[in-house]
């Protein structure tokens, strides 16, 4: 599902921020990123996300080289994607469905079908009852899981997580990491950039390892 | 769910997506409507700015539409004011009216004494206790003469007015028609200069929006990001800034259309009494409604714009980091 070929990435500050790097995930495969602060996970997942543009290489997801998309289309590709972050990125000043239904409002689904999606979505990630509440409200994991059906409301094929667990105690990001491997089950691909090794060891999953911009582990 | 990505734009099916485009809109503008509510006081103080912006020249063009349409009638009356000098004694004075009846094109000739045209002066001017301190009166003896109303040849006219300046007790003869175009020409050189702060204020009130829309896009910064993340297109994060420009818009305009109002009403007594020194019995009127109309959907049209300019500047300032 994802090739990278030859992948290069400078920033204007930062020369190589990631080097040459190759690999594929297949479809429906949930695989992890590692490497240490710096490495460039975070620059690998943007690429993904077209949030930044590869300097050199290309990116190939489901058989396009995504590269080649016009700015105008990138909208389209992030509608297919799941994306998670360590801070969450919700909205403060709505409530737990709006946010969670905010690509589908986004996507122009009707009321009816935000509805159910989104009571679907908060379901899987065992929230609905707190649908009206605030995300301020909600404890860091909590937040965390709106943040998640947020990006599987819209039943994307791919989910990217960057740190997903950063800011949680180890319970908590069992619990996260439980609910990755659930929609793993039932097909997604998941991509996790993540340096909790300890975490990373006891889910057994397939492993890329960055160091410096570099590819080590594949 | 699906294992495979497809890169294909539509996701819910096209005649659904027409509904939802228009529900997108209308939500988005009643949105905007609650978000500004929610923020009164920045939402009055930018109301109130575009608000006086553009009631001042709509104000005044109001004022100068309804000073033309009073000064209209006259145009089909062609006084000649005749001034007599000052050392002319009542006998002459009476002679020369003796004299003035026997002209031919003469339809009426009225005299008006100083006297009268003291008290007229004291009763509208509101000068009254500055004329009590004058030792004499000042005004001279003046003659009105209205011409037959066939004479509307403006040949005719002149040819009479030249005779009657050739009487030596006439100090200053005023064809009053001259007057009037020199009162339109005054006019028009108003058309223009309102024209001209018309558009002054316009700018202003662009700057204005675009200013305002530049610090909601600052405040809501987080917002259009995750927006972004999530996929909305550039369209749909312009919509809801686009909207406020148009509510701004409209309350200013509103705000505009009450000040104009206001002040009109204000000058009501004030003008009223000025036009009874014409004898006329027309009042100051308020609005018409069509330019209220024109005022409101202008105001409108420059919150839209303003906000399309602000947003076209500072929205892709916001990178996603
Ligand atoms: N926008 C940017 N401009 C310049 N340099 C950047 C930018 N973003 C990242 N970098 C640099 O690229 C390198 C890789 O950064 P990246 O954020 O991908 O690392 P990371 O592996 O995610 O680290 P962390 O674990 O701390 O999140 C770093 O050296 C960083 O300084
Ligand atoms: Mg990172």
């Amino acid at each position: 599902m994802i090739y990278f070929e030859h992948v290069y990435k400078h920033y204007p500050a930062h020369r190589d921020a990631l080097r040459d790097v190759n690999f594929h995930i297949a479809a429906g495969e949930m695989v992890f990123l590692t490497g240490q602060s710096g490495a460039g996970k975070s620059t690998l997942l943007k690429l993904l996300a077209l949030i930044e543009r590869v300097s050199s290489g290309q990116i190939i997801l489901s058989g396009k080289n995504i590269n080649k998309l016009k700015n105008s289309s990138i909208p389209f590709l992030r509608r297919k994607l799941g994306l998670i972050f360590q801070d969450y990125q919700l909205l403060m000043d709505r409530n737990v469905f709006d946010n969670v239904a905010l690509p589908l409002v986004i996507a122009g689904y009707s009321q009816k079908d935000i509805k159910k999606r989104v009571r679907a979505a908060l379901d899987k990630v065992n929230l609905l009852h707190k649908e009206k509440s605030c995300p301020i409200t909600l404890s860091g994991g909590e937040q965390q899981r709106v943040g998640i059906a947020r990006a599987v409301v819209n039943k994307p094929a791919l989910l990217l997580a960057d740190e997903p667990t950063g800011n949680l105690d180890p319970e908590l990001s069992k619990e996260i990491m439980n609910l990755f491997e659930e929609f793993n089950r039932v097909g997604v691909t998941i991509l996790i950039a993540s340096h909790d090794l300890y975490l990373i060891q006891q889910l057994q999953k397939r492993t890329i390892r960055l160091q410096q911009g570099c590819l080590v582990t594949i | 769910m699906s294992t495979e990505i497809v890169l294909r734009r539509t996701t819910p099916p096209v005649l659904h997506q027409m509904q939802s485009i228009l529900f997108c809109h209308w939500k988005a503008l009643l949105m905007t409507f609650k978000e500004l509510l929610n923020t009164p006081v920045a939402t009055i103080v930018t109301a109130t700015v575009i608000g006086i912006s553009l009631s001042l020249p709509a104000g005044l063009y109001t004022l100068l539409q309804q000073a033309k349409a009073f000064s209209s009638p006259w145009q089909d009356m062609n006084h000649i004011s005749l001034f007599l000098k000052k050392e002319t004694d009542l006998e002459s004075i009476n002679k020369l009216r003796t004299t003035l009846q026997t002209l031919p094109h003469i339809e009426k000739i009225t005299h008006i004494t100083p006297q009268q045209a003291l008290q007229e002066f004291r009763d509208y001017s509101g000068f009254g206790e500055a004329l009590d301190s004058l030792q004499h009166n000042p005004l001279p003896h003046v003659f009105i003469i209205d011409p037959q109303l066939t004479l509307h040849n403006k040949q005719q006219l002149e040819q009479l007015f030249s005779t009657l300046k050739t009487f030596p007790e006439i100090d200053i003869a005023q064809l009053d028609i001259e007057w009037l175009q020199r009162l339109y020409s005054l006019f028009n050189i108003f058309y223009q200069s309102i024209l001209l702060i018309s558009i002054l204020f316009s700018l202003t009130v662009l700057l204005v929006i675009g200013n305002t829309i530049r610090l909601n896009i600052e405040n809501k910064k987080e917002e259009i990001i995750v927006i972004k993340l999530v996929g909305g297109t550039n369209r749909f994060i312009r919509r809801p800034f686009l909207y406020r420009g148009l509510w701004y818009g409209v309350y200013g305009g509103l705000l505009a259309v009450l000040l104009v109002n206001g002040s009109l009403w204000v000058l009501q007594t004030p003008v009223k009494d000025f036009l009874l020194t014409y004898n006329s019995p027309l009042q100051l009127q308020f609005m018409p409604v069509h330019d209220t109309f024109l005022l409101v959907v202008m105001s409108m049209l420059l919150g839209l714009i303003g906000a399309i300019l602000a947003v076209n500047k500072h929205l892709h300032n916001i990178e996603l980091e």
